[in-house]
This record gives structure tokens, C-alpha cells and sequence, in this order.
């Protein structure tokens, strides 16, 4: 009985799509393929800027200090986007699909500095950030950075991020050229693929 | 005879379920998936999130994004929906689709298809779960706020307010003064909404209604603080409340934590000197740690400039309890603690004091003492550093150390004296509004609120009186903080039970508390 009523909403949830779009050979093969491709339709725009960072010293998940400015001006490519542990919905969402862009990335990973800022430096920590790092497989080419909740509030209103309160915030990754005043900012949550594929194109000149 | 029929009956259909459900599914499982993204083999789930993006159950539990409550959430442009029973498991008109079954909710979570065979959104992580993960999940999710929580019935909606007897009445007062008469105030906003229930002559005819009169109920806690558990009970036993509001206590607040987090109470800023927390509490919301807060700033300014030896001395049972963290603390740090308790009823044992801090400058006292323990002889204290606790003081600077020769600094969790403190600025006008004498501006103004986060959670809640919701939905009131009074940078969210997490070290120069370079502290 059971298997005839999930039987029964299979074909009423796959069926319909399937005639639509004549792929029932290729579904009866991969069943889940329309399903896969309406996932992977996410949306985000992509525009350019340039931002005066300001002169802060942030501090990264050992309690050393950095330097944002020296930082984000290194000679290697930068993907820049914020954070806060106790997000719910989108922040594991970038934070995984930061994961999985290097992941994507392969060798070329080790090119791109990945820093993932705080917007909530009061409770997130170097600690509290460490853990949460760990939970999702940083590695040494990417940095979590706290620091004082003003000098926060400076570095998001430079990046044209503020959005007030932190339960407002919207899904934004940076990227930015050695050398390049330029910034790539691409508002929106893009896929792990999606990402690699901007990273490849516009930070590391392959395609 | 028809009943003994009835009952052998009974017993027999218990046994064939027991026996047909032997391999039933296990509504706990189902709750460490949903709460912790755990599996029953140990192993955190795995799931496929933005089209592409691996994840694991640990970094996306159902609860991170439904809430405990299953009632859902927004974070942004994101709409989460409610999953809780209520909800799932019954046709929905908009987005429209028939209720969900075991084998409709296993196409949701493995393929993100819903039974009107729409696609979720992407957010939504596509799990790969076992039929045995699934059947748990949904005995789990059956019984997730399937219906309104203790506390309410069709007319009233009690809340308690908690006073540990050892409060100074003319506080209690005060800020009991407050709490009712911010209570009256909701039950005279509305007109006759309370008999809306009763119109119309059949009972279909009748109105559901939202409104609740708020009642408020004034426990009192005796006696030593491992009693005062028992005593919660007693009183939760006589009249179930929704959730707890305000309060005051200067004793070490556990008791009270523990109690809520037992019966899943909310238990909303209450005026406690001393919270005890526990990891993973989730029904308890303060303002700050309070003393233990101070005990840290006190240690983060001994590790940036170290003395030789520290001396605490104290009285009372909350700055004992903070005393000893702050011991802890030092210990481990092979700090020299020496620890002086005196009896509350004598005045402040100043030879003892000077005794123990010998006669070099490389000594800091703590003193974890009110302003009337502090009268007189401290001129006498050899020329140390003392740290004081702007909780215990009422954030002023005690007199008595003017002419101090040696160092006086205070412990600060709040704002910096002479910050501009526009919600307290709010209280008051509310105040004089309601000819209400501001006696005990911290106190009455934290009373507040409490009641005003309150009075949020309600108003959230509509028809769904359900607590874990309120709680869920209080996670995300960032922008409430713009309410705060007294305490600096709140911030909240998920897990966050504390809203100002820092603090000053100040120092007092000719008796004032000097904050020209007051730095910020997040122990």
C-alpha cells in the first residue's frame, strides 16, 4: 500500500514535467535530472566597483591581528564575502558554496585567498569562529576575520554591504585581481560551480 | 460487565500495536536529526544545497532554519515555512498542495519535489536519508508544536514574574510597579475584544479570536538556592504560565535556568546578578552574564597587566559565586588567589584586607561589594590596585575611595556613564506617562524590557501559542536592540542568550570614573 502511494505521487510530481519536456528516456535513466537542473538555476547579477577599504586591524580566528588593507592588497586574487555563525538559511549556504568553489577550483584553489568576515564580531569570536570554520573544512588559503563591531560596521559600509541589522543581510561575494582597483561584486547566491567559473574567468585569466 | 469486556479489548488492541510496532519509528531519533542533523548511526546527514554545494547535517539541521518551533522563519529575501505539524501535515490552500505523508515528505527531502510536485526552493538542501531516517523524522515532526503550549486557554495567557526573597523590597516594588502596570496597559488596549469569543448563537457562528488577557503571576523563591527548584515546580504545578518576565534576583540565577529549560519555559530577561548558564540552553535570555561577565573583564585586565597576587573579598552568595569564577579562571593561569569571605552583617574587614594585600603595589584586591560595605578605613589599604563591580555599586564610583593612595578601577558592563541612552530616554517618558516613579533606573528600566520583548514575542505568535516559537521568533529581533536601555552593543540570534557580551575596565580618577580611554572588552 505504501509503495503504491509513493508509486502514485512519483508519477504525479515527475510525469507531467517529463511529457513536457520529452526527457522521459533520459529520466528513466536519471530520474532526478529535471530535478537537478531546476536546483541549479540560481540567480545572482555580477557588477564591478571600486571600494576605499578602510584602515582597520581586524583579528583572525588565532587572535592574530591583520591588517585589511595589507590584506586584500596582497599579490594573490581575493574572494571576499560576510558571515555570522548564528546565521540560519544563507550563511552556511556561502560558506559551503566557498567550500565548494575551491573544491571546483582544484589546483588553481591555492591561487585564491578566501576571507570570510564576521557581521557579528560581538559573539562570533576568534573561538567561536574557529569551530565554525572547522565545521566546514577550512583550510590554510582561507581566512575568518572578527574584530571590533565599529570597525565592522566600517569595512561593511565601504563594501556598500550595510544593511542595518544583521538579520537583513543579503548574499554578496567580492573578488578582486592582484593590482586591480577593481572589485567583482556578485550580489546573490550563486552555486559552488557557478562561483568557480566567475573565480576561473575573471580572477585567474582561464577559462 | 461491558466494561471489563471493554477493557480486556483494549488491552488486546494495545498489545497487537506493540507488537506491530515493534520496529515503530522513534520519534527521538527523528529529534537529533531534526535538532542536531545527527543520523541514528552517528553519522551527520549529507545533503546537497544551491544547486550543487555538499553539506553536512551539522552545519544544516532542519532546526538551523525552521527553528526549534518548526514554525519557520525569514532571514533577508528567504522565506523559510513552517514544518511544524500543524502545518504539514494538513492541506495547504497557498502554495497549494495536499498534506504530506511519510512517502510525499521522503520526495521533499531527498529530491526537494513537494506533493503538488513543485520544486523547493534551492535553499531547501536535498538530504540523503535511509526510509527508516525518514519514518523517524516524521514521528518526530508529528508531534512538533502540534499544539498550543501550557499556559493558555481560550480567554487568558498567564506569565510569571520571579523574586528571590533576599530582593530589597523597595526594588521588588519598583520593578514590580513596572511589570503590572505594563500588563494593565495591554488588557486596556483592546475594547471588549475578550467577549468576542462568546458572540454569535451556535458554535460555528463564533468568532475565533487571538486576543488573550495577559495575567501576571508574582512568585517569590525562599530560602537556600538548591530549594528553589522544588518551590518553581510547586508553583508551575498550581498555575501553568506561558513564560517567565523580568524578576529579580541577586542570588546565583541556576536554579531558575535549569528549571526553565526542564519545562521548556521562556524565560525572558530577567534581572539576574548572576545567570548560571548551561551549554546548549536555549529558554533562557538575559541581558548580559552580570557578575561573571565582570569577573572576566577583571581577569582579561589582569592578564594585560599581571600582579604578583589577587585578593577577592566578598560576602554575599552572588559575588561569591563570581568570585570563584574569577579564581577559577586565575588558576589556571597561575595567578596567586587569596579569598576573603565576611559575614554580610559586619562591615567590610579592612586590617584583615590590608593584611593580605601585604605592603608592595604588586597586589590587586577585587572587592565584589555594595556601595554600604565600602564606608570607611580604605584610605588604610595598602597602595595596590582595587577593581570594583559597577553591578553591586549601581555604577558609581564609591566615595570612600576618593583618597585612595594605590589604583581603583571598575569592572563596566554598560554603557559608558554620560553615553547617550536613548531607550532609556524612552523609558522614562513612559514612565511619567504612566505616573510612575523612576526609583531604580537600571532595574525598572530592564523590567521594561522584558516586557516590551514580551509584548514582541506575543504579537508574533498571532493564533500559534506556541513557546519554542516565541523563542525562534525573538532570535531574529535585531531589531529590537534598538531598545535596549543601559547595556551596549546588543546583538542576537540563533543560540545568542546573552545580548551585551562585553565590557569596560575603568578607571576612577578623584573619585569619578574616568572614561576618556575607555576601551572595549569581549572576554
Amino acid at each position: 500500500m505504501t509503495s503504491m502511494k509513493f508509486a502514485g505521487w512519483f508519477l504525479l510530481a515527475v510525469l507531467p514535467g517529463c511529457l513536457l519536456h520529452g526527457t522521459w528516456a533520459e529520466a528513466s535513466t536519471d530520474e532526478h535530472a529535471a530535478h537537478r537542473a531546476a536546483m541549479a538555476k540560481t540567480r545572482y547579477s555580477v557588477t564591478t566597483g571600486t571600494y576605499e577599504i578602510p584602515n582597520v586591524e581586524l583579528v583572525d580566528t588565532e587572535g592574530q591581528l591583520i591588517e585589511l588593507r595589507e590584506l586584500l592588497a596582497g599579490d594573490q586574487p581575493v574572494a571576499l564575502n560576510f558571515i555570522f555563525t548564528t546565521c540560519t538559511t544563507i550563511c552556511p549556504v556561502m560558506t559551503a558554496t566557498f567550500s565548494q568553489m575551491r573544491q571546483a577550483l582544484g589546483d588553481s584553489a591555492a591561487d585564491v585567498e578566501l576571507v570570510s568576515i564576521t557581521i557579528d564580531p560581538e559573539y562570533d569570536r576568534p573561538p567561536v569562529l574557529k569551530a565554525y570554520a572547522d565545521n566546514f573544512g577550512a583550510d590554510a588559503g582561507w581566512i575568518f576575520l572578527t574584530g571590533d563591531s565599529l570597525d565592522i560596521e566600517n569595512v561593511l559600509r565601504s563594501f556598500d554591504a550595510y544593511a542595518g541589522s544583521k538579520m537583513n543581510h543579503q548574499p554578496l561575494t567580492l573578488l578582486k585581481k592582484p593590482g586591480d582597483a577593481n572589485w567583482v561584486r556578485i550580489d546573490g547566491l550563486a552555486s559552488g560551480d557557478s562561483l568557480a567559473q566567475e573565480v576561473t574567468a575573471r580572477l585567474l585569466d582561464l577559462q | 460487565m461491558r466494561r471489563l469486556l471493554w477493557l480486556v479489548g483494549a488491552g488486546a488492541a494495545v498489545a497487537l500495536l506493540v507488537y506491530l510496532t515493534s520496529g515503530a519509528p522513534d520519534p527521538d531519533a527523528g529529534r537529533r536529526i531534526y535538532r542536531e542533523g545527527i543520523l541514528p548511526t552517528g553519522e551527520p546527514l549529507t545533503a546537497v544545497v544551491a544547486g550543487d554545494v555538499e553539506i553536512l547535517g551539522t552545519q544544516f539541521s532542519c532546526e538551523s532554519c525552521h527553528g526549534r518551533s518548526g514554525m519557520g522563519t525569514s532571514e533577508g529575501e528567504y522565506i523559510v515555512p513552517p514544518i511544524a505539524a500543524q502545518f504539514l501535515f494538513v492541506d495547504s490552500p497557498q502554495p497549494l498542495r495536499p498534506a504530506y505523508t511519510a512517502e510525499s515528505l521522503a520526495d521533499l527531502l531527498r529530491d526537494g519535489v513537494t506533493p503538488a510536485g513543485r520544486q523547493v526552493n534551492e535553499l531547501m538542501p536535498r538530504y540523503r536519508l535511509t526510509n527508516e531516517d525518514i519514518e523517524a523524522l516524521n514521528a518526530y515532526l508529528e508531534t512538533l508544536s502540534a499544539g498550543n503550549s501550557p499556559g493558555v486557554d481560550d480567554y487568558a495567557i498567564r506569565f510569571a514574574t520571579v523574586f528571590s526573597e533576599d530582593v530589597d523590597p523597595a526594588e521588588r516594588e519598583a520593578v514590580l510597579a513596572v511589570t503590572r502596570r505594563f500588563f494593565a496597559d495591554i488588557n486596556s488596549q483592546t475594547r471588549n475584544e475578550g467577549e468576542r469569543w462568546d458572540r454569535g448563537y451556535t458554535p460555528e457562528s463564533k468568532l475565533p479570536t487571538v486576543y488573550r488577557e495577559w495575567v501576571l503571576e508574582e512568585w517569590t523563591l525562599t530560602g537556600p538556592t538548591d530549594g528553589w527548584g522544588e518551590q518553581l515546580e510547586e508553583y508551575y504545578r498550581e498555575t501553568p504560565v506561558f513564560a517567565l518576565v523580568g524578576g529579580l534576583s541577586s542570588r546565583p540565577f541556576g536554579a531558575v535556568g535549569r528549571f526553565c529549560e526542564r519545562n521548556e519555559i521562556p524565560c525572558l530577561y530577567p534581572g539576574a546578578d548572576l545567570p548560571e548558564p548551561s551549554p546548549g540552553d536555549f529558554y533562557t535570555m538575559y541581558f548580559s552574564r552580570g557578575l561573571g561577565l565582570e569577573a572576566d573583564l577583571v581577569a582579561q585586565d589582569l592578564d594585560a597587566r599581571p600582579v604578583g597576587k589577587v585578593v577577592q573579598v566578598y560576602c554575599a552568595e552572588g559575588p561569591a559565586a563570581a568570585a570563584a569564577e574569577l579564581s577559577q579562571v586565575l588558576v589556571t593561569r597561575s595567578v596567586a588567589v587569596e579569598n576573603l569571605r565576611f559575614d554580610c552583617s559586619m562591615p567590610l574587614p579592612v586590617d584583615d584586607l590590608a593584611a593580605h594585600m601585604g605592603g608592595g603595589p604588586d597586589v590587586a584586591a577585587v572587592l565584589w561589594t555594595d556601595e554600604s560595605q565600602l564606608d570607611a578605613g580604605l584610605d588604610a589599604l595598602p597602595p595596590g590596585r582595587i577593581y570594583l563591580s559597577s553591578t553591586l555599586l549601581d555604577r558609581e564610583a564609591p566615595a570612600s575611595l576618593a583618597t585612595y593612595s594605590g589604583t581603583v578601577f571598575m569592572a563596566h558592563p554598560f554603557l559608558l556613564p554620560g553615553a547617550p541612552d536613548p531607550a532609556f530616554r524612552r523609558f522614562k517618558l513612559w514612565a511619567a506617562r504612566h505616573d510612575l516613579e523612576v526609583t531604580e533606573p537600571r532595574l525598572q528600566a530592564q523590567a521594561f524590557f522584558s516586557c516590551l520583548v514580551l509584548n514582541d514575542a506575543m504579537k508574533h505568535l498571532g493564533r500559534f501559542f506556541v513557546r519554542g516559537f516565541a523563542l525562534d521568533m525573538l532570535d531574529h529581533t535585531q531589531g529590537l536592540m534598538a531598545y535596549l536601555p543601559i547595556y551596549p552593543r546588543p546583538t542576537i540570534g540563533p543560540g545568542q542568550r546573552f545580548l551585551s557580551k562585553g565590557g569596560y575596565i575603568l578607571p576612577v580618577v578623584d573619585g569619578q570614573i574616568d572614561t576618556a580611554d575607555a576601551a572595549w572588552i569581549l572576554p
